[in-house]
């Protein structure tokens, strides 16, 4: 009976903590489609009303296409400079990958606004002007690290026989990586830029404080919110989620170690 | 053996920092020698094998293949080809495909590709199996791959890292007798490293004794079993039975007993008998060294029986015998020819 009891505890808090994180985002969604202007329940109309609002804004189609120029650029960037990084760090003795991992990861484990100010700072130290560029320098430091761990661990238990096996064969190599290497890692590195790209894409404080001028999706938010709570935020909320969601599902099956 | 060494090795050494992998070594071998390199984990043969291939730089010393010097060449512009002991085979190419891939590399026409891959498919009796993946194959299949993908490319050598290693008995005979019909067909030069006595024996032309980095012995399989020039090697390739001995003035003598003579520095030295070379009995008297025993141990390990017996001297011999019923506390007569004996030091 009391182990039943203790199940059935278990499973109530669990459900429980469930609906917590994810209420707040069903809600985001259903407000999206919801007819009223007033975000109360119940839930009136269904329109896609709100979306055409948003599509209706001249900010919001430059606050896309500059999350998509940052998004693309830093999932590239951070894909190839973070692959080299890895492919270094695991030719490493065990402690210089230690120190290695840990240098690479600070930016990731600092808080994000200790971040933002340190760079702003080595930004206008360095007199550089704030765009899109400082933002996607900055994103590099805090999704690079993600990149570094998912291909090293990939290349930790890589057959590097094969590589032998291809220069062995007669392939330079260069030819080896495209032909051999690349091919094998090819999954990884996508998941890698995918998750990079999630991170890039949602990132609000740094973005806020090195973009200079105009707007990425997440400061967009932020702006709207200052000017009134209307609903189609919400739709930009929902945009926003089923990108990143969408974009991370893709990248967890994609690194998946397939046997 | 007048002909020009195929491969010639002029104080070939390896260091890591102050650590010899292996010392300065010199060596040559011939066009269609089957070499195996042979000794105990950690002498130096496979960082030797990888010099030979171009996956590790010598820090002293020349390479030369068929008169060119290839010292300083990357692996890709070597005349060799490799069997690692991990085969590394292309996980994500079909077995036709890793095959034929050091063909497409070179830019060789893809008909001759196709016809080239299919027999050597069939030379390994792998036909079957084109299609599959590596990872669909038994340990046994991707040998025969790997061998199959380094023997198309027609290496000057073919080097292989201990390659029955992961095997089980069974599949390991198999795939020896294998290795040894594709050198009787096709012939070329081989070179492989083993830690395995019993394999090199069996396969080799030549053997190449290895240990802590340096070259004990050089020679066929019957000079490095019957005239072993070291002590590593008398114990190493095969059981020994040893007898404490001085050499003085180029005569050896053993106390008490028979000296002989035998050109060498003077000092200690050891006088080395197989088993299966000492006689016991009658079959003593006609030897020409002579000493007499007590039979301790009898062991009948079926095709033959194993005495142990101890020497007047105190020492001990074990003497293989194809019968005998001989048994412990008997006294007996042990012989052996001078020319069953060898000669080390200590």
């Amino acid at each position: 009976m009391n182990i039943a009891y203790g199940r059935l505890a278990n499973t109530t808090i669990g459900i429980l903590c469930m609906i917590f994180m994810v209420a707040p985002l069903v809600l985001v969604v259903l407000f999206s489609f919801g007819s009223s202007s007033l975000m109360t329940f119940p839930i009136r109309g269904f329109t896609f009303g709100w979306y055409g609002a948003l599509m209706a804004r001249d900010d919001f189609w430059s606050a896309l296409a500059n999350s998509a120029t940052v998004t693309g650029a830093v999932g590239v960037a951070a894909t190839v400079i973070g692959t080299a990084a890895a492919m270094v760090i695991v030719r490493l003795r065990p402690r210089q990958s230690a120190a290695a991992f840990f240098l690479f990861g600070l930016p990731m484990m600092m808080p994000p606004l200790v971040l933002a100010l340190a760079l702003l700072s080595l930004f206008s130290v360095l007199g550089v002007k704030l765009s899109l560029v400082t933002v996607v320098l900055a994103h590099l430091t805090f999704t690079m690290p993600f990149v570094i761990l998912i291909v090293t661990a990939r290349l930790r238990d890589f057959d590097y026989a094969v590589i032998d096996s291809a220069r062995d064969l007669g392939a330079s190599p260069l030819k080896t990586f495209l032909t051999v290497t690349f091919p094998l890692i090819r999954p990884t590195l996508f998941g890698a830029a995918l998750i990079a790209m999630a991170l890039s894409l949602d990132d609000f404080v740094i973005t806020f404080f090195l973009i200079g001028g105009g707007n990425t999706l997440p400061t967009l938010v932020w702006g709207m919110l200052r000017t009134g709570l209307d609903p189609s935020i919400n739709a930009l909320g929902t945009l926003i989620l089923l990108l990143t969601i969408g974009s991370s599902a893709l990248a967890l099956r994609l690194t998946r170690y397939r046997g | 053996m007048n002909a020009e060494p195929l491969v010639r090795l002029q104080g070939l050494a390896k260091s890591y920092g102050i650590y010899r992998a292996v010392h300065p070594l010199d060596l040559d071998f011939h066009e269609g020698d089957f070499l195996a390199i042979l000794g105990p984990s950690g002498c130096g043969k496979t960082t030797l094998l990888k010099m030979l291939g171009g996956f590790v730089e010598p820090s002293e010393g020349a390479i030369l293949i068929g008169g060119r010097d290839v010292t300083r060449l990357p692996p890709e512009k070597r005349p060799t080809n490799m069997v690692f002991q991990g085969y590394g085979l292309f996980p994500h190419m079909t077995i036709r495909q890793n095959v034929g891939y050091g063909l497409r590399i070179a830019g060789t026409p893809r008909a001759e590709v196709d016809a080239r891959v299919r027999d050597m498919l069939a030379l390994v009796q792998m036909e079957a199996f084109a299609d599959k993946l590596p990872p669909q194959l038994s340990g046994g299949q991707q040998q025969r791959i790997a061998l199959a993908r380094a023997l198309i490319m027609r290496p000057k050598v073919l080097l292989l890292d201990e390659p029955f290693a992961a095997l089980d008995l069974k599949l390991r005979q198999a795939m020896q007798e294998e290795l040894r019909r594709l050198h009787a067909e096709i012939g070329g030069t081989f070179v492989f490293v083993t830690h395995d006595q019993a394999e090199a024996m069996l396969l080799a032309t030549k053997v190449v004794v290895m240990s802590r980095g340096k070259v004990e012995q050089v020679g066929t399989p019957e000079e490095i079993y019957l005239r072993p020039k070291t002590h590593f090697v008398s114990t190493f390739v095969g059981e020994a039975n040893f007898l404490k001995a001085c050499r003085r003035l180029a005569r050896v003598s053993i106390e008490g007993a028979f000296a002989f003579d035998d050109a060498g520095p003077d000092g200690d030295v050891l006088v080395g008998v197989r088993p299966e070379k000492v006689r016991l009995g009658a079959a003593a008297a006609r030897c020409d060294h002579r000493f007499s025993g007590t039979v301790t141990q009898r062991i009948f390990l079926g095709a033959q029986v194993q005495y142990t017996v101890r020497l007047q001297n105190g020492e001990t011999f074990i003497a293989c015998l194809q019968e005998g019923d001989l048994l412990p506390g008997d006294s007996i007569d042990v012989g052996w020819m001078s020319a069953d004996q060898w000669v080390v030091t200590p």
